[in-house]
């Protein structure tokens, strides 16, 4: 009962988040100004002529009231057609079954890389024992608050510089699933998700570390790295994974900056150009599957959650 | 063995200042030794140092008959859990809340073998045996129902049972000194009695056992020998029956002052007309599965100017939720509350937020209650004081505390600052829910005496819940036991300290008193 009820308000929250999107995709690309039959007719500047301009808008149903236009794109989504793209005239269903995997790739494999760089720092910063351990954990801090906060393309723009143009270890741009293509925008992602991740494990960690349980675990002769193993990590990841929801959804976002400057192909791309060329059921479409992946990633979030932390909520007293 | 366990002697320990300042301890196998102390002694340092998890400096530290005093942190860590086990003080935090007990019990299993086997231990003990073994120790700590205890986690066990569990897990591998600090603090009296008697079990057993407490009498039940510890020094120790009968030193003698049953309040004024009245009052919680819990079951309680009512009872008897009905902070699913004559449970709370100035809370954790970014004065105004001054005069505090915030004041200073804070509105009725359980016994006496100076100068009611009938007979006129929701036993304390009816009345009697001869009420 309890799961149905659960899975139910699940799906409802899902739709409710669908419906939201669109709904405001929809309306800020119109109120943003310009014309989609310019992207209909071939982009900025393809000069066509009024007769042209007066059919395309007729064909795509652009001179009917906007709450009517509205409501069909709403009755499209709902029955699951996309539509075709305006520019490319391709259905953007296709679209975007052609740039999402790299994309995703892209993210999970960000998301896996933060979170092996966060655990590393803030259990290295947890064991440090003696003045220079204190010393490189000090250090170890202010580089996950740089991390934490350096803009995507400064960073693309530093790694390609080092490892690209300089060293030649990697390739500055890449297509597809090439791995050594992939290894730069991955770590360009990553960082500053690491970073914040970093400090959020580091800071719960230690707090467990003290806690009473801790303590208790220690006097039974714990050692300190049993304790950090079989205690305190399992508390300090719990904020962290709560929020890992919320960095993939932030992962997805940067994937538009990373693709851009490492000249992948991919949903962030995609997105970028139809919104430049006010491509609406493409940007629409984009967006849909984005929102749709952050509520399974929260779900699947949610998830974790329960099996890290399985207390029953306490009986009001 | 034949030597002492344990034989210290000059345990210095120091932080910024000094905190333990030469302690000399000895304690022979099957003997249970109790180190008492207000709080800011070094009792808990105490615990911690002989364990090697505090850094300290010594003159002699046998453990078992080894000098301790070079083990690095690798041989403490083998003697932690083998030779000495340590219960800390917060049972309630002891335990890790994401594992269940049964692994935190394997947990102490696999990192130790008894010492009566050899070699390393087994951390791949097959899994059947292990499950076996945390069965055998849950058993022998007294948990009821072991198998479901052991896959239960500590949220879902009451505080004398993580209590069981931690002894349980600090018994793993036989250690023949168990070191246990407050291990009843955190337990109304009865449990309390019943964790004791299982360390006395296990002294006679053939372990030593270092109680260490703030709480004489609850010590002087299993203790063969009392330390008296205040500032980091031993000013007293001798056998129960010598420190007890005749304590020679200052603090010693608080402390038998404070474990005695206290006097009664004295004089008062003669109770007036009906202030607060509840009549058949009822409260349901539902439990997940769709059962539902009685918390409070159709009780009439009555609160007249000027008296002073103590709710006393076992934890989950359901004290807390009457009181909580009483202040209409929640509502009875039958039955009602008059205050002043007037509908005050039924009555919605637009009406009520007016006369809510009449009847105010202090709650159990004053701390938790208080905003941290504010100052006590600016909590004071809050709450309506004009005069923060006069009001931290009222409760015995200096006006200078004013500008300090909560965190940095002790436990006693911060529940005079809720007392006072209650006090600010000018209320008709005090709810005041266990206010002095956390604090050690000598300050506890003090917080009582300010209730009783309250009541006298100021004519404010009380409702007092607590676990500890002492608490009730030092303030209150008239008592409610309480047991699974239902009054079980009511009228004036001296009546029912004098003949108790009730079976629970008697054992929550019994729980309080030292117990030594001619001490014990």
């Amino acid at each position: 009962m309890a799961w149905l009820r659960w899975a139910l308000a699940r799906i409802g929250s899902a739709l409710l988040v669908a419906w939201v999107v669109a709904t405001v995709v929809f309306f800020a690309l119109r109120a943003a100004g310009g014309d989609p039959t310019e992207a209909i007719l071939g982009g900025p500047g393809s000069q066509a002529g009024p007769e042209a301009v007066a059919a395309a808008r007729a064909e795509y149903g652009l001179d009917r009231p906007l709450v009517v236009q509205y409501l069909t794109q709403l009755w499209r989504v709902l029955t699951f057609d996309l539509g075709d793209s305006y520019a490319r005239r391709v259905p953007v269903g296709d679209l975007l079954a052609e740039q999402l995997p790299g994309t995703f790739l892209l993210a999970v494999l960000a998301l896996v890389l933060a979170w092996v760089l966060a655990l590393a720092v803030a259990t290295a910063a947890v064991g440090a024992r003696g003045p220079v351990g204190r010393a490189c954990a000090a250090v170890l801090r202010g580089v996950e608050v740089v991390a934490a906060v350096v803009p995507h393309f400064w960073l693309g723009a530093v790694l390609i510089l080092v490892f690209s143009t300089t060293l030649g270890w990697f390739p500055a741009t890449s297509s597809g699933s090439d791995p050594a293509g992939l290894v730069l925008p991955t770590v360009t992602l990553a960082v500053p998700v690491a970073g914040f991740l970093g400090q959020l494990i580091r800071d719960a960690v230690l707090e467990a570390e003290t806690a009473p349980f801790a303590v208790t675990a220690r006097a039974r002769g714990g050692s300190a790295v049993g304790v950090l193993w079989r205690h305190s990590l399992r508390h300090g990841v719990l904020p962290a994974v709560a929020l890992s929801g919320w960095a993939f959804g932030s992962l997805l976002s940067g994937a538009v900056v990373v693709e851009t400057l490492f000249g992948r192909p991919g949903l962030g791309r995609l997105l970028l150009d139809a919104t430049l060329s006010r491509d609406v059921p493409v940007v629409i479409g984009a967006v849909l599957v984005v929102a749709l992946a952050y509520v399974v990633v929260m779900l699947v979030v949610d998830l974790l959650e329960r099996v890290l932390d399985p207390r029953v909520p306490e009986v009001v007293a | 063995m034949t030597g002492p366990v344990l034989d210290v002697r000059g345990l210095r320990v120091a932080f910024d200042r000094p905190v333990l300042r030469g302690v000399d301890l000895r304690i022979a196998p099957g003997e249970c030794v109790a180190v008492v102390g207000g709080s800011g002694a070094g009792k808990s340092v105490l615990a911690r140092a002989l364990v090697g998890l505090e850094p300290s400096g010594s003159e002699h530290f046998r453990l078992l008959g080894r000098d301790a005093r070079g083990f690095g942190a690798r041989q403490w860590r083998s003697a932690r859990g083998r030779d000495v086990g340590l219960v800390l003080q917060d049972a309630l935090g002891s335990l890790d809340p994401l594992r269940t007990v049964g692994a935190e019990v394997a947990e102490a299993i696999a990192i130790r073998r008894p010492r009566d086997g050899s070699g390393r231990p087994d951390p791949r003990l097959p899994r059947a045996r292990r499950d076996a073994r945390v069965r055998e120790l849950l058993t022998r700590v007294g948990l009821p129902e072991p198998e479901l205890r052991a896959r239960q986690r500590s949220g879902q066990l009451s505080g004398g049972m993580r209590q069981r569990a931690l002894i349980a897990a600090a018994l793993a591998a036989a250690p023949p000194l168990l070191i246990a600090d407050e291990p009843t603090t955190a337990l109304d009296a009865t449990v309390a009695a019943r964790v004791l008697g299982l360390l006395a079990g296990l002294r006679d057993a053939g372990t030593a056992i270092l109680l260490i407490s703030h709480d004489l009498a609850a010590v002087s039940r299993v203790a063969d020998r009392v330390l008296v510890l205040d500032d980091g020094l031993v000013v007293e120790s001798g056998t129960v029956a010598e420190v007890v009968g005749a304590p020679r030193h200052e603090v010693t003698r608080r402390l038998v002052a404070a474990a005695r049953l206290p006097e009664g309040p004295g004089p008062v004024p003669e109770p007036g007309e009906p202030v607060l009245v509840g009549r058949g009052l009822r409260r349901q919680f539902p439990l997940p599965g769709g059962a539902t819990v009685t918390a409070v079951d159709d009780v009439d309680v009555e609160l007249r100017a000027g008296e002073a009512l103590g709710l006393v009872g076992e934890s989950g008897s359901g004290k807390t939720t009457l009181a909580r009905l009483l202040l209409a902070a929640d509502t009875p699913d039958a039955g009602t509350v008059e205050l002043d004559g007037g509908p005050w449970s039924g009555a919605p709370e637009s009406r009520r937020r007016a006369r809510r100035s009449a009847i105010r809370w202090v709650p159990q954790d004053p701390l938790g209650s208080m905003d941290p970014r504010l100052t006590v004065g600016a909590v004071l105004r809050d709450a309506g004081a004009r005069d923060v001054d006069a009001l931290l005069r009222r409760v015995h505090l200096d006006p200078a505390l004013a500008a300090r915030r909560p965190r940095t004041l002790s436990g006693g200073q911060r529940q005079r600052v809720a007392i006072a804070r209650a006090l600010a509105a000018e209320p008709r009725v005090l709810v005041l829910d266990e206010p002095v359980s956390a604090l050690d016994v000598q300050v506890q006496a003090a917080v009582l005496d300010l209730l009783v100076e309250l009541r006298r100068e100021t004519g404010v009611c009380l409702v007092l819940v607590s676990h500890d009938l002492g608490v009730i007979r030092r303030v209150c006129d008239r008592v409610l036991v309480m047991s699974r929701g239902r009054v079980v036993e009511s009228g004036p304390v001296a009546e029912v300290f004098a003949a108790p009816r009730e079976p629970l009345t008697r054992e929550l009697l019994a729980a309080r008193g030292l117990s030594i001869d001619g001490a014990a009420w």
